[in-house]
């Protein structure tokens, strides 16, 4: 089993242990193993960790611990990992909208590719996505892995702001944008399904290892939706529990 | 019984923060916080509260307040600019010492010239509810603080003490000194093989201006642009307080509190955690250069800074208060030498 990792400091507050370079499920897994080994050790100093596609981030104290105890202490659980593998994940169902204003960047992904817009919402609606991280905003799901011909790069410079429930797609992946935010993406639809809650339970609905699927609905639908958001009597659809 | 403070007016953005949200980030929560958590903690030392209870973060421009308590203590850390009391009479308490306020009582922050920002701590702190195990204040996101958002005119701050403030007053003997002289400390890296030699150089030799896009999310930097050696997209990875983010502009981007948990554009280097309070306090068209140290350097700064916020706030003493002691009344003149008043 190949383990070479390399050790990457932010600065003198975080270790990034860095898998490989490419974004495959089994680094997936990787990562989210040694973060579980990590937080089962407790580790002086360490406060939490980042599972991303190919690395996991330990944020740690300077004041109470140093990278190089951090990385002595991770060697043991890097060469000879443990035996867990990570629990099945949840499939939900997540309504989207892919008309209109609610798709501003649609044409341009679609002038991108070659293709009819019709072509990126079949190729976005086809297959499951899997969720592999979730980061930039509370509950913000990456997912993939959408077909090579839709893998657009992202914009040079971001946008300063996109609206909450906005359904993104740059590099092959696929967001979803649990609040407004700037972007580097392209915005291809929005969803008025909420995935992020601070009053739920689990605040949010989607975690690393679930997948998603995509399900066009048009504007009326969307309307009704969010109507029922409002009234608090929406919930997500899941598909592994029905 | 305890009370609560109005705003008469909110200032320019003055939100609630603690020493911020840690643990959640695997969520997609930022940490938030204080920009500047040494002025936060000493703020706090100077009322008796402990150091990471929520405080008011203002920003260039302080609020009104009324004070609707029978009283209350306050301090004002980070600045130079004072507290002044504006009803029933003016009165004026430097920063760095507490005063107490009594009900009806109408104060205000100005105009914060020599810092981006500074705290107001009250004794006992406000009665805010703890979201995710902090007060931080996250605006983009809507979470904690007051109503998840800065300070609006007519808000009321409740605050959380049960009784009064009790015993004497508290000042530092000397403000705190950021080592503003000099370049800000960096990491490089983890993407800095994602520049050119050329682009390292351009960072580390170039001279860069704090824009006017500077929030409590990141810093934008005006200046030369820093070539990038195999465009700008990375699998998105983790990201910590101080990145720094190149994107396709080439313009470097700092990234501080309310900064995103994860990202996808290379980061060329990271503040060291020792100057991230220099970060925070900057104000657009202030000037700055990176120089580069490793990680042991790093941290070995950040410990030693540690020793002297620790000094500053064991040798907070306590004090009748202004005008009631003829030393004090001098010190605060700086007309006698009771310890060091450094200068921005």
């Amino acid at each position: 089993m190949e383990t070479s990792v390399e050790f990457l400091p932010s600065g003198d507050t975080g270790l990034t242990v860095q898998f490989g370079h490419s974004i495959d499920r089994a680094l997936s897994h990787r990562v989210v193993r040694l973060r579980a080994e990590i937080d089962a050790a407790q580790l002086t100093g360490v406060l939490e960790t980042v599972p991303t596609y190919r690395s996991l981030t330990i944020h740690y104290d300077p004041r109470q611990t140093t990278q190089s105890a951090i990385i002595e202490a991770l060697q043991p659980l890097i060469a000879a990992p443990g035996a867990t593998s990570a629990a099945p994940g949840a499939h939900w169902r997540l309504p989207v909208c892919f008309d209109g204003d609610f798709a501003p960047d649609l044409l341009h992904v679609a002038d991108w590719t070659r293709r009819a817009p019709e072509a990126v919402i079949e190729a976005m609606t086809a297959e499951p996505l899997y969720v592999y991280m979730i980061g930039f905003a509370p509950g913000q799901p990456y997912m993939g892995d959408l077909p090579d011909a839709l893998a657009i790069p992202r914009r040079e410079n971001p946008v300063a702001r996109v609206p909450a429930g906005s359904v993104l797609i740059a590099t092959g992946k696929s967001v979803i944008y649990p609040i407004a935010n700037p972007t580097g993406w392209y915005v291809v639809g929005r969803t008025p399904a909420p995935i992020f809650d601070p009053a739920w339970k689990q605040p949010a609905l989607l975690s690393a290892g679930d997948t998603v699927s995509l399900s066009r609905v048009d504007a009326d639908e969307f309307g009704e939706i969010e109507t029922q958001v409002r009234a608090g009597g929406y919930t997500t659809e899941r598909l592994d529990r029905p | 019984m305890s009370g609560l403070l109005k705003v008469e007016a909110p200032g320019l953005s003055t939100t609630l923060q603690d020493l911020g949200r840690v643990g959640f980030q695997s969520l997609g929560l930022p940490v938030s916080g204080a920009l500047d958590p040494i002025a936060l903690r000493i703020a706090n030392a100077l009322v008796g509260n402990s150091e990471g209870q929520g405080a008011l973060e203002i920003r260039f421009l302080g609020p009104t307040l009324s004070v609707e308590a029978d009283a209350v203590r306050v301090a004002l850390a980070g600045t130079q600019a004072p507290i002044e009391v504006l009803e029933p009479s003016r009165q004026i308490t430097p920063a760095g010492r507490s005063v107490t306020l009594h009900r009806g009582w109408k104060f205000r922050i100005g105009a914060v010239a020599d810092s981006g920002v500074c705290y107001l701590a009250v004794g006992g702190g406000f009665d805010a509810p703890k979201v995710f195990e902090s007060q931080s204040t996250y605006v983009r996101g809507g979470l904690g603080g007051f109503e998840g958002r800065a300070l609006q005119i007519g808000d009321s701050l409740p605050l959380a003490f049960g009784d009064g403030p009790t015993g004497l007053e508290r000042a530092a003997l000397r403000t705190f000194d950021y080592g503003n002289d000099g370049p800000i400390r960096v990491v490089l890296g983890p993407q800095a093989e994602y520049f050119t030699e050329a682009g390292l150089q351009t960072f580390l030799k170039q001279e860069f201006t704090v824009s006017r896009e500077a929030d409590r999310m990141g810093v934008r930097l005006d200046g030369p642009t820093i070539e990038h050696a195999k465009g700008f997209n990375i699998p998105s990875d983790g990201i910590v307080t101080g990145s720094i983010q190149v994107p396709g502009s080439g313009l470097p981007i700092v990234l501080l509190a309310d900064r995103q948990t994860t990202g996808g554009y290379p980061k060329i280097a990271a503040v060291a955690s020792s100057d991230l309070p220099r970060l925070g306090r900057m104000r657009p068209g202030a000037t700055l250069r990176f120089a580069a140290i490793d990680v042991p350097e790093a941290e070995a700064l950040r410990r030693a800074q540690e020793a002297q916020l620790h000094d500053l706030i064991s040798g907070i003493r306590l004090t009748h208060g202004l005008g009631e002691n003829l030393e004090d009344l001098l010190l605060s003149e700086n007309l006698i030498s009771g310890g060091e008043w450094a200068t921005e």
